[in-house]
């Protein structure tokens, strides 16, 4: 049962830290699936917690080829940009809105799409909380729509990725759901 | 934004008090806009030195008196040198 | 809008909605290694990107990949280029590290006086997990420039970049549009 989003934002970082809920490789062999019965509207998602530190951005600018300053020279970034220290990446928490929205559709569903939008820097230091909340959830051609609110807050409460999302939950007496996917018609 | 620095006196200043009064983020990030940048201590004497990119001086002395460390003068900084690196601000 | 505040949205600037770009091959493939340091770099453990024999236990029968990993291979320098990074910073000494550096697949510019850039937020489609081997095309368009007006009544622009990932199959593997703001 995770932490509602409220709860955890009163808590220090360091105890937010503590209830991070981003599974381990044997919790994602594990996995059971969700059907889209099995899910309310208000419902909450698993809370996942980041720490970032120069190094994490570091790994991420050479993963993806990132050679923006911003994010590794803090006397370019304190100094020309004005920033309040090198920042995290949009790309990253960008990457991570896939991995949060497969994790919890998997092993049959489909994190089908996000939008949203970047706001408030972000740098080492800060406590960073991925979460989501259902909105609504519909069927359409025999698919589970899920439509979601997430985002990613800072420890202090502070929303860094407003955004929306939509992924698709098997019905448990349904047909699994397509792949390659194919949006639904009706 | 702007870019100040301040000299302070605070000759009971020791190690526990410097890392507690600067030992998380809203420490030293007080709002999203005031970033203090760092901060210098001779504990011999408690003479501090502390830099700061703000909005606006008010906002710098928001937090001189929320850190408790009476500032002696506060300067407005138009150029850095930081490691061979020039900065005009 | 009054009288004294002209559109944005000019005749040149919509004529840039539907413009695509070059459809581009990324340099290289989809590979194991650039699949490990991603995959660490975001921190998914999640064995179907490294465990073969799970892997092909699942429904997707084999290794798979971000899709949006794909994404950053588009903005490979192809290794038949000047060294980007020295030129940027031969060009400006001040260089951010990435502004100057020319990428593979760009639009042309949008015809406007409005020169601040703000981010107006990104979106994401996702079809198919790539697979290790995929070579990648990718194209741009821009898919939609919108007017609106400020607090200040002043107009600005709203422009969505859209790119489709697909691979040698032709399948679409990824959509991401990024807006952004001209004001």
């Amino acid at each position: 049962m995770t932490t509602p989003l409220e709860d955890l934002l009163k808590l220090e970082p360091e105890d937010i830290w503590k209830r991070n809920e981003r599974p381990t490789a044997d919790q994602m062999r594990d996995k059971q699936q969700i059907y889209y019965e099995d899910i309310e509207e208000g419902a909450e998602l698993p809370k996942y917690i980041y720490k970032p530190t120069p190094t994490h951005l570091f790994r991420w600018s050479a993963a993806i080829e990132n050679f923006h300053r911003i994010h590794y020279d803090l006397d370019f970034g304190l100094n020309h940009d004005k920033n309040p220290s090198i920042l995290v990446h949009g790309s990253w928490k960008q990457s991570v809105v896939p991995q949060f929205l497969k994790d919890w559709t998997s092993p049959g569903g489909w994190p089908w799409k996000a939008r949203f939008e970047h706001r408030a820097m972000l740098v080492p230091g800060d406590v960073l909380i991925m979460w989501g909340r259902v909105v609504e959830k519909s069927v359409k051609s025999q698919m589970g729509l899920i439509e979601l609110e997430i985002g990613m807050k800072t420890h202090d409460g502070v929303e860094s990725m407003p955004g929306t999302a939509t992924v698709v939950l098997p019905l448990r007496d349904g047909p699994p759901i397509p792949y390659p996917f194919i949006p639904p018609t009706d | 934004m702007a870019r100040f620095m301040a000299i302070h006196n605070v000759p009971s200043m020791n190690e526990a008090d410097f890392r507690g009064k600067l030992d998380s983020v809203k420490k030293w990030r007080p709002d999203r806009r005031t970033t203090i940048l760092k901060v210098y201590g001779d504990l011999s004497t408690g003479k501090i030195v502390t830099e700061c990119e703000a909005a606006e001086q008010s906002h710098f002395e928001d937090w001189i008196t929320m850190v408790g460390w009476p500032a002696e003068s506060i300067h407005q900084v138009d150029m850095i040198c930081q490691v061979g690196n020039i900065w005009k601000l | 809008m009054t009288q004294q505040t002209e559109s944005a949205l000019t005749a040149e600037v919509k004529a840039m909605i539907g413009v695509s770009g070059d459809i581009v091959e990324s340099w290289g493939n989809v590979d194991s290694e650039y699949l490990r340091r991603f995959t660490q770099a975001v921190m998914d453990p999640d064995p179907r990107y490294w465990d073969e024999e799970f892997a092909k236990q699942s429904k997707y029968g084999q290794i798979i990949t971000p899709p949006i990993m794909v994404s950053y291979m588009a903005s490979r320098i192809p290794p038949d280029q000047e060294d980007a990074i020295t030129s940027a910073f031969e060009g400006n000494p001040m260089s951010d590290g990435i502004g100057d550096v020319k990428r593979p697949g760009e639009l042309p510019p949008v015809p406007t006086n409005l020169v601040r850039v703000l981010n107006a937020g990104n979106e994401l489609e996702i079809y198919q997990y790539p697979s290790i081997g995929d070579k990648i095309f990718f194209q741009n368009k821009y898919s939609d420039i919108r007017e609106r007006v400020g607090r200040d009544g002043k107009p600005f622009l709203i422009i969505t970049r859209e790119t489709t990932f697909k691979n040698q199959n032709d399948a679409i593997l990824c959509i991401t549009r990024a807006s952004t703001i001209r004001r």
